[in-house]
């Protein structure tokens, strides 16, 4: 047991290392080729000569020739700090950011701005660590207001049934 | 030649009270977002690029050039204060700043850092005048295949010189490229890239791309970072943070004087690395400080005198102007905020590059002027609110992600009130998350993304002329053939003397050494 803990722990390692984040790109662009094998498009040549997915192919094999490199060149044993440190997080915080800011908008676009704004903002401040939840609501409140107010200026309408454009 | 008809509008359009409203907020926001250690000159442009299509050229500019120079200048303000640069470019300010601060002289050092930032940036704003013209005359001698030569020979300096890592750099470089080919090729008509969505038929447009990259990216880092600590916090305690308040004489006149060779040694090193594709400010400012240290070791740089911040700082600020020279003379971007300049002159349907002189000489003139005249807003603004500013480190970070992403929903769905673009800034804000995370350099991508159709038209039209033949289309000229062949040599170059790597080993030599 206690040796495939360690085998999972060098693992995990590993895939921080440039070697290990090289490999993961290379499957990656891999099925990338996979894909523009299949497309008819990358084949086609036009009149003027020009064969429609040059610069794509061109791309996808720098793109490989990159990743092959962070396998095998003179780094593929470093690990920055940053990319030492990663955990879950690094992957269910951005997740989760993307996907409220996403519902954020179709509320705030769907509903009203200036309802829906301040609760994003003291929701997130509040998430984030700031304390009293007071301190969240008042500035979620004015933040809003100042944004609301600055677009109006510039001639941005944003969507409000209480303030209409 | 210079147009007097172009350039009295131009005086015209820049000395208009709104231009000068927009260049004075540009500036004062941009000191602001420098001043706060999370925020960059390309988050603050990118958030910010959106509103200018609704203004005229000269506004827009005067926005968005304020913006960068304050910014540039501003990150001194929390590294001096805090030891904490609020931009990377400024991260060469702390080693005397900060000592300067604890010794009771921060007044002084912030005031050092204000005068050795605008005079480095106004005299390479001079020298970026001068030179941007001429280099435009060569470019318009070049045919689509030099070009498309030139294109390449600048993405591959790009790629090799952003970042420690060769391989991170091109591969940032190529993901530019390829997200520029995705949507219905213009002269087909056929959809390429499109992974079968529809609303990808018209292509990645720049704005939710920069927009995703370089603010929603950067956010999603502080969100990670603030989760962190909140959870060291709590285990640990209370994260303390040493609170100083900026005290002590001012700068006299002779002091100031006395830096004139600090200064010149950034002014040229600044400039040169400006002009330089993919280097950019931190590299002027480090290297600046390095070239000082060991030039003038009688004044003791690293100890917490005002040489060392005039070297810095001049590095830093010399390279805004120059940084815009190979946008101006050949429509190459040198760097992401140049990239995101560029991208507002096309917003004002401006397309950067040499024929720009001939088709938008009151474009280029208001750029000139405005490049000119931030530096007097700086000036003023930095010296007025400097001190207020250094407060603004101490707003809290989590204060400042959920606003940032809030502008980002709106700033990318704004620009065409299409749902699609906020789909398209959240993928590639999370692509610029970890792109940060793992150190890939995130300015390859989006300079090439901007080169991409340009690249493509120009090897189109070769080989329209050549009538199809591809060998004829690429080197149909010595001077073609010779940039090929600078191509390889300077890719080559760089694998084997690791510029890139040299570059960082510099920076962390000079941390190194003043550590010790």
């Amino acid at each position: 047991m206690d040796g495939e803990t360690a085998n999972a722990d060098k693992r995990a390692v590993w895939l921080r290392t440039n070697q290990g984040v090289g490999v993961v790109i290379t499957v990656m662009i891999g099925l990338l080729l996979l894909y523009l094998s299949q497309q008819d498009w990358v084949f086609e040549k036009l009149r003027d000569g020009f064969q429609l997915g040059f610069f794509t192919i061109v791309s996808a094999f720098t793109m490989l020739a990159c990743s092959l490199a962070m396998i095998f060149d003179g780094h593929k044993r470093q690990s920055d700090k940053e990319m030492a440190a990663m955990d879950r997080k690094d992957f269910t915080v951005p997740a989760i950011a993307a996907a409220v800011c996403f519902i954020y908008f179709k509320l705030a676009w769907g509903f009203d701005f200036l309802l829906v704004t301040p609760v994003f903002l003291a929701v997130g401040v509040y998430v984030l660590g700031i304390r009293p939840i007071r301190k969240c609501v008042i500035s979620g409140v004015i933040i809003t207001v100042i944004i609301f107010a600055m677009f109006r200026v510039i001639g941005i309408s944003l969507p409000s049934f209480i303030i209409p454009a | 030649m210079v147009n007097v008809e172009a350039l009295q509008e131009a005086l015209i359009l820049v000395l208009a009270w709104k231009t000068m409203m927009w260049l004075a907020i540009g500036v004062f926001i941009g000191v602001g977002v420098g001043a706060m250690p999370g925020l960059s000159a390309s988050t603050g442009i990118a958030l910010m690029l959106p509103l200018t299509f609704t203004l005229p050229h000269a506004s827009a500019l005067g926005l968005l050039i304020g913006l960068y120079k304050g910014a540039v200048y501003g990150g001194s303000i929390s590294a001096i204060s805090f030891a904490t640069p609020g931009t990377s470019e400024a991260a060469a300010t702390v080693f005397d700043g900060h000592k300067m601060m604890r010794a009771g002289q921060g007044r002084k050092a912030l005031l050092m850092a204000l005068y050795a930032s605008i005079t480095a940036d106004f005299l390479s704003d001079v020298i970026t005048i001068l030179i941007a013209p001429l280099l435009a005359l060569v470019a318009l001698e070049f045919g689509p295949s030099e070009r498309f030569w030139l294109m390449v020979l600048a993405v591959c300096l790009l790629g090799a010189l952003s970042g420690a890592h060769l391989a991170k750099g091109m591969l940032s470089a190529a993901i530019g490229l390829y997200v520029g080919t995705i949507g219905i090729d213009p002269i087909s008509s056929v959809s390429r890239n499109t992974f079968d969505l529809w609303w990808l038929a018209g292509g990645v447009k720049l704005i939710p791309l920069v927009i995703g990259v370089f603010a929603m990216g950067a956010m999603m880092e502080k969100a990670v970072e603030i989760v962190r600590e909140n959870e060291r916090a709590k285990k640990f305690g209370g994260i303390v943070r040493e609170k100083l308040t900026v005290t002590g004489e001012g700068l006299s006149w002779k002091e100031y004087v006395s830096c004139w060779r600090e200064m010149s040694i950034g002014l040229g090193i600044g400039t040169f690395v400006g002009m330089l594709p993919g280097l950019g400010s931190t590299v002027g400012a480090f290297m600046a400080y390095g070239v000082a240290k060991s030039a003038y070791p009688e004044k003791k740089i690293g100890t917490g005198v005002i040489e060392g911040i005039a070297a810095a700082e001049a590095g830093n600020n010399a390279t805004v102007g120059p940084t815009l020279v190979p946008l101006l003379a050949f429509g190459i971007p040198g760097s992401a905020a140049a990239a995101l300049i560029g991208a507002a002159l096309m917003l004002q349907g401006a397309t950067p590059g040499p024929r720009m002189f001939e088709l938008f000489p009151t474009v280029i003139y208001s750029l000139f002027l405005i490049l000119l005249i931030g530096n007097v807003f700086n000036l003023f603004i930095g010296r007025l609110f400097a001190f207020i500013y250094a407060k603004l480190g101490e707003l809290p970070a989590p204060l400042l992600v959920p606003i940032v992403m809030m502008m980002a929903v709106i700033g990318s769905y704004s620009f065409e009130n299409n749902p699609y673009d906020v789909i398209v800034m959240l993928f590639f804000g999370v692509m610029g998350y970890f792109m940060r995370v793992l150190k890939v350099p995130e300015a390859p991508m989006v300079i090439t993304f901007l080169l991409a159709p340009q690249a493509e038209e120009n090897i189109r039209r070769g080989l329209l002329i050549q009538e199809g033949d591809w060998s004829a289309a690429l080197f149909n000229s010595p001077l073609a053939i010779g940039l090929a062949i600078a191509v390889v040599f300077f890719t080559y170059l760089s694998t084997r003397l690791r510029m890139a790597e040299r570059m960082e080993e510099i920076t962390h030599e000079v941390e190194e050494s003043d550590k010790a």
